[in-house]
């Protein structure tokens, strides 16, 4: 089951392509990452789904239907660029946003009353926004954001101006309303949060999707068969066992034992490498290292400019 | 439709239970009329005393009293001293020198010259005020007259003034035979609702600009237009900020009746006790007069009669049609404004373009008062980005009805097609920073 579906979705600003035939599927109770270099037309796309323009061709279906503006009630949207009214009163505010998305005013005060005594900020609520902390009003804009408990979460660098602590609070509140069925769409250049937080992921480059897939699988589609060698011995040793079949990437000491790093090539497994290794050295760990999505981002984007100069 | 409400009532609450709203409502007429009155006290409470010396070496006007040996004015009435105006005589011109250190304010020389074709030398230090130099202008016209019949044509002076006629208008509309037409004055009121819509619609087209700025600075626009159409935030901002414009205009039509029928029962103990002037002897004679008798006298009353031929249920329900009309055109212009830029600073170049028409309307309101019934003036009050403002001059001294409705059918049209247009370009506006907009770039938008 999908909560959005975006096809082959175009749309362009003045002689500006920001969006070119742009597929993906965003699986119910996920956590989607959207991700893409400035400029890339995230932004746009996410304007789209949120309906505050429209694309110039191809669709986009929610929950299996054709968006419409009925839909507008069950997405939640945090903007990077976020803000609030600075003269009015925090929880006026907060009411007067969950009215927009279509909640009465009583079942708005309850909810808010239950997400501020959870955030501990009841006290605000008669404050005014102006005197509000910057991580206060982020607080503040997060509430609203899911205040109507969308079916689907936009959420665009959630944790940007956020101290740890806070960022933790947003992280565990992500986890919690996934698990509550809520399916997010997280866009964000932090991709330590990617690695953490995402089951799938796109990557749009200059307005196209270069790259997308469950965040495991596509880690595995860039490993390139490096390991991590600790042990015991002389590097002179290791040098001799590896031979001409597996390539010594780099070597060096940590914490008192030898490291290497090991590539296999032509072919050859890590059965192969370990009986090669084991008459001249002794193992203490042997790990796969696989790419971050950091590695991962900067390779991919890099390989499709070269290509596409 | 549920959420354009909700931000009618944000926009409208938020500004009325504001401070400076409910000061300014208050205050506002009170602070006008204060003006006003100060006006008046000020001129009135001008404490300088004009000592006028005229000089007349030929003794065309003046005469030497027997009795003092003193010069005085040779004809009778003539240059009498009043409370801070007093004339004096003499055969010689003072000296410049003299005059700067004497104690005269004016000196007023007559030549032989002057006998023949009237002009005068007026010397002064500071320039005297209006009603100062009426009253010697108008004493010495009537003695150079006086000099003139009696010494040259040898006749009487009480004669000739029975020849001399002059003329004035009894202004009759064809249209309104009975009633004596007031065109220029009405056309005077008319100029003054012609002001109220253009600050109105300036003062809170402004706003409607500032806020829609301040909700693209605060970046929380984004935030609302994922929850309502771009389309439903701009109007629920003009609607709220045009509603608040139209409270405003309540208040102080209700503290305007309130004002008149208290000034009116004044007016009224005023005249019963024969304290007033009125030209209506039976009023006094009266004693006391009802009220429904009181408004036909003050009907009947020439000075003030005129206000009644105006049809203020009529300029009341206008006013509020082109005000609306009006402030819908030009608030969404200000909405698109508001949109199109980053900071209040640089709204100067598209701020010209929407001022000029209104600045325009309001020049050729005022020209109207001198010429009423100038066909430009139907032009201009049927011409939507104008009629607003000129309508209001040109109902209230008479227009066609037909011309009425043709001017608010073109209005209506017109505002469909602005809110469009502003529409057109609020949209893309708002979710754009940083780049610097020209009017090649509001077409683009346009054209999206």
């Amino acid at each position: 089951m999908h909560t959005l579906e975006v096809r082959n979705v175009s749309k362009s600003y003045a002689g500006h392509q920001a969006l070119r035939e742009v597929s993906l599927k965003v699986e119910k109770g996920t956590v989607f990452g959207l991700l893409g270099p400035n400029g890339a037309g995230k932004t746009s796309l996410i304007r789209i789904i949120n309906q505050i323009t429209g694309p110039d061709s191809g669709e986009v279906y929610f929950d299996g239907q054709l968006l419409d503006p009925s839909h507008t009630n069950s997405i939640g949207y945090l903007p990077e660029e976020r803000g609030l009214y600075k003269k009015m009163k925090v929880g006026e505010q907060c009411l007067y946003l969950a009215r927009l998305k279509g909640l009465s005013k009583a079942e708005a005060r309850t909810r808010l009353h239950a997400w501020f005594n959870r955030f501990d900020i009841m006290a605000w609520w008669d404050k005014k926004v102006e005197d509000l902390s910057k991580g206060m009003a982020q607080k503040i804009q997060f509430i609203t954001t899911v205040l109507h408990e969308p079916r689907l979460l936009i959420l665009d660098e959630p944790f940007s101006g956020f101290d740890p602590i806070n960022a933790e609070l947003i992280r565990n509140e992500m986890l919690r309303l996934k698990a509550e069925g809520t399916t997010i769409i997280l866009s964000t250049h932090d991709m330590g949060s990617v690695e953490e937080l995402c089951d799938n992921i796109a990557l749009i480059n200059r307005s196209e999707v270069i790259l997308d897939g469950a965040v495991g699988e596509v880690r595995n589609r860039f490993r390139t068969h490096l390991f991590e060698l600790e042990y015991e011995g002389m590097a002179l040793d290791l040098g001799i066992s590896l031979g001409a079949n597996f390539e010594l990437v780099k070597s060096f000491g940590r914490g008192g034992h030898m490291v290497a790093h090991i590539r296999l090539i032509g072919g050859h497994t890590l059965n192969q490498l370990l009986s090669a290794l084991l008459p001249h050295v002794s193992i203490i760990s042997m790990r796969e290292l696989i790419p971050g999505m950091e590695e991962i981002f900067i390779e991919a984007v890099k390989t499709y400019n070269a290509a596409n100069q | 439709m549920n959420k354009i409400l909700l931000i009618i009532q944000r926009e409208y609450f938020s500004r009325v239970s504001k401070k400076s709203f409910i000061v300014m409502t208050i205050l506002g007429p009170l602070f006008f009329a204060a003006l006003m009155f100060g006006a008046i006290a000020v001129t009135l409470s001008d404490t300088t005393e004009y000592d006028v010396l005229i000089v007349d070496p030929i003794g065309i006007i003046t005469q030497m009293d027997p009795a003092t040996g003193k010069l005085v004015p040779r004809y009778p009435d003539q240059f009498a001293d009043q409370d801070k105006l007093r004339f004096s005589f003499s055969k010689d011109l003072q000296s410049p020198e003299a005059f700067k250190e004497g104690f005269y304010n004016v000196m007023v020389e007559l030549d032989d010259v002057s006998i023949s074709d009237g002009r005068c030398n007026m010397f002064f230090k500071k320039y005297p005020p209006t009603y100062v130099q009426s009253e010697i202008r108008s004493g010495l016209q009537e003695s150079l007259e006086r000099f003139r019949v009696t010494d040259s044509l040898k006749l009487d002076y009480e004669t000739y003034k029975r020849v001399r006629v002059e003329v004035s208008f009894h202004e009759i509309n064809i249209e309104r035979l009975g009633e004596e037409d007031r065109t220029q004055e009405k056309a005077t009121i008319g100029f003054g609702f012609a002001i109220a819509i253009y600050f109105f619609i300036f003062f809170y087209g402004v706003q409607v600009m500032r806020g829609v700025l301040e909700e693209k600075m605060n970046r929380i626009v984004e935030v609302i237009v994922s929850s309502v159409k771009p389309f439903q935030l701009m109007m629920g901002k003009v609607i709220g900020i045009g509603l608040v414009g139209l409270t405003q205009f309540l208040i102080w039509v209700i503290f305007s009746a309130i004002v008149f029928s208290v000034g009116m029962s004044f007016f009224s103990s005023e005249i019963a006790s024969g304290a007033a002037v009125v030209d209506n002897a039976e009023l006094i004679q009266a004693g006391a007069v009802d009220r429904a008798v009181l408004t036909q006298q003050l009907m009947e009353n020439e000075a003030i009669g005129w206000l009644f031929q105006i049809n203020w249920p009529m300029m009341i329900g206008l006013f509020v049609f082109f005000f609306i009309g009006g402030y819908m055109i030009y608030g969404s212009l200000f909405a698109a404004i508001g949109a199109a830029l980053d900071a209040e600073t640089d709204t100067q170049q598209f701020l010209l373009p929407i001022t000029l028409p209104l600045v325009f309307a309001y020049i050729v309101s005022a020209t109207m008062i001198g010429n009423p019934s100038s066909s430009i003036g139907s032009f201009f009050a049927v011409f939507p980005l104008t009629s607003p403002v000129t309508m209001m001059v040109k109902a209230i001294i008479g227009a066609s009805p037909w011309l009425i409705i043709l001017s608010m059918v073109v209005l209506v049209i017109t505002i469909f097609f602005f809110v469009w247009l502003a529409g057109r370009i609020y949209r893309v506006g708002i979710l754009m920073y940083g780049k610097k907009v020209s009017y090649r770039e509001l077409w683009k938008w346009i054209r999206y």
